[in-house]
């Protein structure tokens, strides 16, 4: 029962924190559920962020977790205090609603809970939450720094693999997750494989809230309809449902299909989704304590999982060459909110990259596989890695290997057939193709340039990842990629999507800012 | 074109019910039950039931049941028992099912109780009908037993008890479940927990070449992380951990180097043995040079020696103080 309520002590933390990150109500309006969601990931990115950068500087996790019970408690008395003196107008009450018809938003709301029930009605029972996260989340609650023995015991000092060592798989992934667990299983002073999951049981719900927030400057409509996008696709919850028939129903939650759980691909794409809402909404609206918050988001996403660092390293690209980040002509202000979140961003990464570089790497140096060398070998038509498939491991590969399939044959079907998966993406990728700024027009505005490059950039860099992938690229597929590097993208498409479908009624019937939303630095 | 986005929610609201739905079924807790069973192929199993016996000619194998439904010359019960006739193998066969007698092949016993077809049987194979031979007598099975062979279709049969009545369980079901819900690792490191101080050395000796590249022999993995905070050592873990690549060279490498008779060292059995109640197959050996250095040099307390097997089988596995096996028998 401690556990219970450690785990509840640790969500309560995180959106006290997050909420007192984020500017009052009055001078950023946005709803409850907004504000649940974006509190949520902004609490969670500043914890996981702080606490990477506390252990990579030596501090025993116990500082995290000590850190985490005060602040988190302040947090709550200041939000609580904020919320007694906070007393809104009629009006700004009434922009604050989200305007959804009842119906819809009861399916939003109905999916939302429903995935943090279902991530909660069973304990951790699958394989790369329970050993490439939980199990460090028990070496830092128990033993208290990701230098102990247990994480970096695989190897020498000269990185010679040792003649006997410790058990760990991927000791270099992100702690992100590990720090969640972590800090419920301190709390509550033992581990407890059901509620240390509590911290990671709400992705699924935030991330429409903050798409819905991202789009509010453009209007109600387009961020109504980009979180309907965003909650009702359902790649956002499991890939691949009924694909097997009726037998799903039986095997439903128990597979690697599931997004929702204890796993790192949903963390990656709510914190995703948030730093671009919360970038975007931060430019179109003067507010550059929102953009640093988005760029704590992205930072945040980084801790999550390794595709994190790629993606933080496109959106810098994205808004550098979208040219956001200049801070000059008639957008100045808003160029120097974001260069300013880009400094913030790298500043919050660096300690994960110090940390890293001192942990043990098994098999994940991706980059020294993105050559350009690399990327032309096998554009060219250079061969599928067969001598790495599962055939050719237990010795059946024969014919592979003499005959071995060129990648290319194989990886732009794979791209392919997600595009027409209704069953993961629903129409997702239909809206997106409607929703690109095909007229010229359209890509002046920056907002809209930056967005789509990230979400363009953002697949083609998923793209030149497998196809230099050191993996045999069909085991890959079977274990749902690329799906779950899609995935991670679905932020950026649901703000473009929400973009374009809150057009009409913008030129029909109204401006396209919401003349309710005041402005503020 | 939203509104037909917006149907693609049925799919995740579906799969939300029926996972929670599911799940409270089972009182909210991972169980194997809530995995379904795929059936092998007789053709990938029968061979290797054959070879549990230097010589499977007049061997006796008892099969309890004929499968759920009414069986038919194809059910998978019956072409293997007409398999195992056809090597040689002397079958008897209990079963309830008025069908029995027409589908089973000529020289294939039918018998009327379990007793009667366990008498002297070398071994017995588990192949279930409702809820008849659920919970058989192992204890018994063992007394009248010629051999110990368990032989099991149904991915369900009590490793834990067949081990305590010493009898050795041989799976043949498909897995039921992911390897942490194994009930025989779940018991083997509650074992572990009970018998092992928090935070001492284990060093995990693997006793002689591994069989199988197949990632679920990967126990060590589950164990590590099931008796932690107890400090886990293998030989080259760094390969251990790795993905399947680099388990499958780990493999490799342990089988070119040899298991215990490769290195030079013998095979013993401590009596009785630590936990499983099977004899004469324990996975211990002497230790060699390496292996009493790596006890030295990492502060271990206990040793615990396995054989590698896709399934956990409590036989394999044997844990003893590290003092006990750098003395050796």
């Amino acid at each position: 029962m401690l556990a219970f309520f450690a785990g509840l002590f640790v969500v309560a933390s995180l959106l006290a924190i997050g909420e007192s990150l984020l500017p009052p109500t009055r001078q950023c309006v946005r709803s409850r559920w907004e504000s649940f969601g974006l509190a949520y990931l902004v609490g969670t990115a500043a914890v996981v962020v702080t606490g990477t950068a506390v252990l990579a500087f030596g501090l025993p996790f116990v500082a995290v977790a000590g850190a985490m019970l005060a602040l988190g408690l302040f947090a709550i008395l200041h939000i609580l205090r904020r919320s007694a003196r906070a007393e809104l107008t009629s009006e700004l009450e009434l922009t604050r609603k989200p305007g959804f018809p009842p119906l819809l938003g009861s399916l939003v709301l109905s999916l939302g809970l429903g995935s943090v029930l279902a991530t909660m009605a069973l304990p951790l029972n699958e394989f790369d939450p329970m050993l490439h996260f939980a199990y460090k989340g028990k070496i830092l609650a128990e033993l208290g720094s990701p230098f102990d023995e247990a994480m970096v015991a695989l190897v020498d000092e000269n990185d010679r693999p040792l003649e006997f060592g410790r058990i760990v798989t991927h000791p270099n992934y992100p702690l992100g997750i590990p720090i969640l667990e972590a800090l419920v299983a301190v709390l509550g002073r033992g581990w407890h494989e059901r509620w240390i999951q509590l911290p990671l049981a709400f992705w699924a719900l935030c991330l429409p809230a903050a798409v819905f927030f991202g789009l509010r400057p453009i209007g109600k409509r387009a961020a109504r309809s980009g979180a309907l996008v965003a909650a009702a696709t359902p790649i956002v919850y499991e890939r691949n449902f009924l694909e097997n028939g009726l037998r799903d129903f039986h095997e439903a939650g128990l597979g690697n299909e599931m997004t929702i759980g204890a796993g790192a691909d949903l963390p990656v794409a709510a914190l995703f989704a948030g730093a671009c809402a919360l970038v975007l909404h931060g430019r179109r609206n003067g507010q550059g304590r929102l953009q640093l918050l988005g760029a704590l988001c992205l930072a945040g996403a980084a801790m999550m999982k390794n595709e994190g660092l790629a993606l933080f390293g496109c959106a810098l690209l994205a808004w550098l060459l979208a040219g956001a980040a200049l801070p000059i002509g008639r957008q100045a202000r808003e160029g120097k909110g974001t260069l300013a979140a880009i400094a913030l961003g790298i500043a919050a990464i660096l300690p994960w990259l110090r940390l890293r570089s001192r942990l043990p790497a098994i098999d994940e140096n991706y980059a020294d596989h993105f050559t350009l060398g690399n990327i032309l070998h096998f554009l060219g038509g250079g061969a599928e890695l067969v001598e790495r498939s599962p055939k050719a491991l237990v010795g059946q590969a024969d014919n592979m290997l003499a005959n071995p399939p060129a990648r290319m044959d194989a990886l732009p079907s794979y791209f392919t057939s997600e595009f027409t998966d209704w069953r993961s993406w629903g129409l997702m990728w239909l809206l997106l193709l409607v929703a690109l700024p095909w007229r010229p027009r359209e890509l002046r505005d920056v907002d809209r340039r930056w967005l789509t490059m990230l979400a363009l950039g953002g697949v083609l860099l998923y793209f030149l990842i497998l196809l230099v992938t050191p993996w045999y690229l069909p085991l890959l597929r079977e274990k749902g990629i690329p799906e779950r590097l899609l995935l991670h993208l679905v932020g950026p498409f649901c703000l473009l999507i929400g973009w374009r479908l809150g057009e009409k009624s913008e030129t029909d019937k109204g401006p396209a800012r919401s003349k309710e939303i005041p402005q503020s630095g | 074109m939203l509104s037909m986005h917006g149907l693609a929610a049925v799919l995740p609201l579906l799969c939300l019910v029926t996972i929670i739905l599911r799940a409270a079924s089972v009182g909210f807790a991972a169980d194997r039950e809530l995995y379904t069973r795929i059936e092998n192929d007789p053709e990938n199993i029968v061979p290797f039931m054959l070879q549990a016996w230097r010589e499977p000619r007049g061997r006796v194998i008892a099969a309890l049941g004929l499968g759920d439904r009414t069986p038919t010359k194809d059910s998978q019960a019956v072409v293997i028992l007409r398999m195992l006739s056809e090597a040689g193998v002397q079958v008897r066969v209990v079963s309830d099912h008025p069908e029995a007698n027409v589908v089973l092949s000529e020289g294939i016993v039918l018998m009327d109780n379990v007793e009667e077809a366990v008498s002297g049987a070398n071994s017995v194979l588990l192949v279930g009908e409702g809820d008849r031979f659920e919970s058989p007598d192992y204890l018994d099975f063992r007394s009248r037993m010629q051999g110990q062979l368990i032989f099991d279709l149904t991915a369900r049969a009590d490793g834990i008890a067949i081990d305590v009545a010493g009898l050795q369980l041989l799976p043949f079901g498909a897995p039921l479940g992911p390897p942490w819900l194994d009930p025989e690792l779940l018991a083997y490191a509650a074992h572990l927990r009970e018998k092992i101080p928090a935070g001492d050395g284990v060093l995990l000796i693997i006793n002689e070449r591994p069989s199988t590249l197949s990632g679920r022999a990967r126990w060590f993995l589950h164990l590590n992380n099931l008796v932690f905070p107890r400090r886990l050592y293998l030989e080259n873990s760094f390969g251990a951990s790795g993905t399947s690549v680099q388990f499958r060279q780990w493999v490799l490498d342990q089988r070119e180097r040899g298991g215990f008779s490769g290195r030079g060292q013998r095979r013993w059995e401590p009596s009785p043995r630590d936990f499983s109640q099977v004899t004469q197959v324990g996975p211990v050996r002497t230790l060699n040079d390496a292996e009493r250095a790596a006890v030295a040099s990492n502060d271990v307390q206990w040793v615990t020696f396995f054989t590698m097997n896709t399934d956990f089988r409590l036989q394999d596995w044997e844990t003893m103080t590290a003092k006990e096996a750098l003395a050796g028998p």
